[in-house]
């Protein structure tokens, strides 16, 4: 055991070889915050003209939708943050029936975030409005020997949306990413140590 | 002698041949694959996709608890940006493994040449170029094997990683090979524990006691940081997965079980009849019996490290059905230590039993059928699940190469 020993020198060139990167860490971790937009997602709804007619409501924008508005906006976002490729998110909450914006970024990039999930959210109203012409608006269901146009738009609630900015690091997880570099340049430290010792001919 | 061994080996081969002639003849006909593959026939490869999946996503530790460790998920980023095109993030598993599915070929070319590296490791000073072909062909025509590759477990990298570390001489290779395998999948901590109860032996073997666990911890930090996740949950993760006895159901216990306490899930499936549940207590009271009584005999005796070797695997695929019946290719290079035992040829025949497919030819339970999207034919076909002979088989032949071992253990240690 008293190879994992380590004299006080040891101990200061490993602190200052690990506090740097510790810091590093620290600030870069610490500063990253995290975006999220949720606004109720726009329907086509039907109607109940007859008893035993259904009252439908089906969602205006497809996952190819999605594919196409990410990929447009994907690059124009990088520069929120380069380094995470997370970012941004852009998905339907079916549970909840709403879309979901999320970014990740640093602090003080809040209103480049606003300026994107806006660019955003104005897309998907605007697919949603063509969504709606293309595939429901001629759509007519014969009931009581009349045709009648049966599905009406409610759009994007997007005067009701939830803006939510939070840090995306836990506090817990900051330390313990701070304490790692000093235990893993401890653990090579001793590791090397134990190599050299066995070098030495005590390899068995 | 050596002629003798071709010939038997030669047969076993022969209905290896005829086993997967009769998957395929199966498969052609019925459009799904035979028992003993997954029942979920839609589940294709989907060990690789869902790992695949998360690779790439936020939230490995937090929202999907996985109980890998990070070098798997490097692993499978660095395999995405080699052999597959973008994957974008609004895809899930599934839709990966639809725009991604040629992209499954190298994996498939990974899995023969790990098995094919760790028969030449394992196999280098016992039989001779056509006794190793033989073997090998045996493996990759066999259940066990096919049952990886089908699930896409990363199953297969670890066992030239184990041949590595069982037959290498130097300290430093083995500590390596064990931490790059714990990293992998982490109850082949196992290898390390029954070493450090081996107490009489510790002295000798301190140099590897102190090693592994280093380079494993390294490692471990190196590939967490990388991978920018919650890494250190992963550990937490993982008891909770352990101690979840409601995770594995009885029809995924019982698609290729490796240990009799398997049986116990028989309850889940059969109806017709009520099966006692004192019959899934004493067939763990009896594993775990052989199995303190076999970890008493190596705390008290000076054991080889071959044998702590061989007791390792036969613990993992004993003790639990978490291991996944899979777990039954860790026995390739421990066929070739069987040599060290004085029953080599019993304990090599039950092994290589196991591996054998014609036992599931027979069918002697069927649990469900019904309409079921087949992702290897892409049709929707009515599918047929039963328990077959060879689910009541492997598990017995199993429990008895721990039993003929650990009597092997107590003559050369105890009465010696």
């Amino acid at each position: 055991m008293n190879k994992l020993r380590i004299s006080i020198k040891e101990l200061i060139i490993i602190l200052i070889i690990a506090l740097p990167i510790s810091i590093y860490i620290y600030i870069n971790k610490n500063n990253k915050i995290s975006y999220l937009v949720q606004v109720k997602q726009g329907i086509a709804l039907a109607d109940n003209y007859c008893d035993n007619y259904q009252n439908y409501q089906i969602p205006l924008v497809k996952e190819e939708d999605l594919n196409f508005i990410f990929t447009k906006y994907k690059n124009k976002i990088s520069r929120i943050d380069s380094n995470n490729k997370d970012a941004p998110k852009l998905y339907i909450r079916n549970d909840l029936k709403s879309y979901e914006i999320s970014f990740k970024g640093d602090v003080g990039q809040e209103k480049d975030m606003q300026i994107e999930a806006n660019g955003i959210l104005t897309d998907l109203s605007l697919i949603e409005f063509q969504n709606f012409n293309i595939y429901y608006k001629s759509i007519k269901i014969h009931c009581k020997s009349k045709a009648l146009n049966s599905f009406n738009i409610l759009p994007m609630q997007s005067n009701n949306r939830a803006d939510f900015i939070n840090k995306t690091y836990k506090k817990s997880h900051i330390y313990f990413l701070t304490i790692i570099p000093i235990l893993l340049i401890y653990i090579l430290f001793i590791t090397y140590k134990y190599l050299v010792f066995l070098k030495k001919g005590n390899l068995k | 002698m050596k002629k003798k061994q071709s010939i038997i080996l030669g047969a076993i081969l022969l209905l290896s041949c005829i086993n997967f002639i009769y998957i395929l003849w199966f498969f052609e006909v019925n459009r799904y694959l035979p028992t003993p593959f997954f029942y979920n026939k839609e589940d294709t490869f989907m060990d690789f996709f869902n790992t695949l999946y998360w690779s790439g996503n936020y939230g490995i530790y937090t929202v999907w608890k996985s109980v890998y460790p990070p070098l798997n998920f490097l692993f499978l980023r660095l395999y995405q940006f080699l052999f597959m095109g973008e994957v974008l993030e609004t895809w899930n598993a599934f839709t990966i493994r639809a725009v991604e599915a040629i992209n499954i070929v190298p994996l498939l070319i990974i899995d023969v040449i790990c098995v094919l590296v760790s028969v030449k490791i394992s196999f280098k000073k016992i039989g001779d170029i056509k006794i190793k072909l033989f073997i090998l062909f045996i493996i990759l025509l066999s259940p066990v094997f096919l049952f990886a590759v089908e699930r896409g477990n990363l199953i297969l990298v670890c066992i030239p990683l184990l041949s590595w570390y069982i037959f290498t001489k130097k300290i430093i290779s083995r500590a390596l090979a064990l931490a790059i395998m714990v990293n992998l999948k982490p109850y082949l901590i196992f290898l390390y524990f029954l070493q450090i109860i081996n107490k009489k032996n510790i002295q000798e073997n301190k140099d590897f006691l102190c090693l592994a666990p280093l380079f494993a911890l390294i490692i471990f930090i190196i590939t967490g940081l990388v991978l920018n996740q919650e890494f250190y949950l992963m550990p937490s993760n993982l008891l909770g997965f352990a101690a979840d006895t409601g995770i594995i159901n009885a029809a995924d216990a019982l698609s290729f079980p490796s240990t009799i306490t398997s049986f116990s899930h028989f309850r889940g499936l059969i109806n017709e009849f009520e099966i006692p549940p004192i019959i899934g207590h004493l067939t763990k009271l009896v594993v775990y019996f052989y199995l303190i009584k076999t970890i008493l005999v190596i705390y008290n005796n000076k054991i080889s490290k071959e044998d702590v070797a061989i007791f390792s695997i036969i613990f993992l695929t004993n003790y639990s059905t978490n291991t996944g019946g899979y777990g039954l290719l860790y026995y390739i290079p421990v066929i070739a230590l069987f040599y060290t035992q004085k029953n080599w040829v019993l304990l090599s025949v039950i092994v290589i039993a196991m591996y054998l497919g014609v036992w599931d030819l027979f069918p002697i339970y069927q649990y469900s059928s019904g309409d079921m999207n087949i992702y290897l034919s892409g049709e929707i076909v009515k599918t047929q699940s039963y328990i077959s002979l060879g689910t009541i088989i492997r598990p017995i032949a199993n429990f008895i190469v721990l039993v003929l071992f650990f009597n092997n253990l107590k003559e050369k240690y105890l009465y010696e």
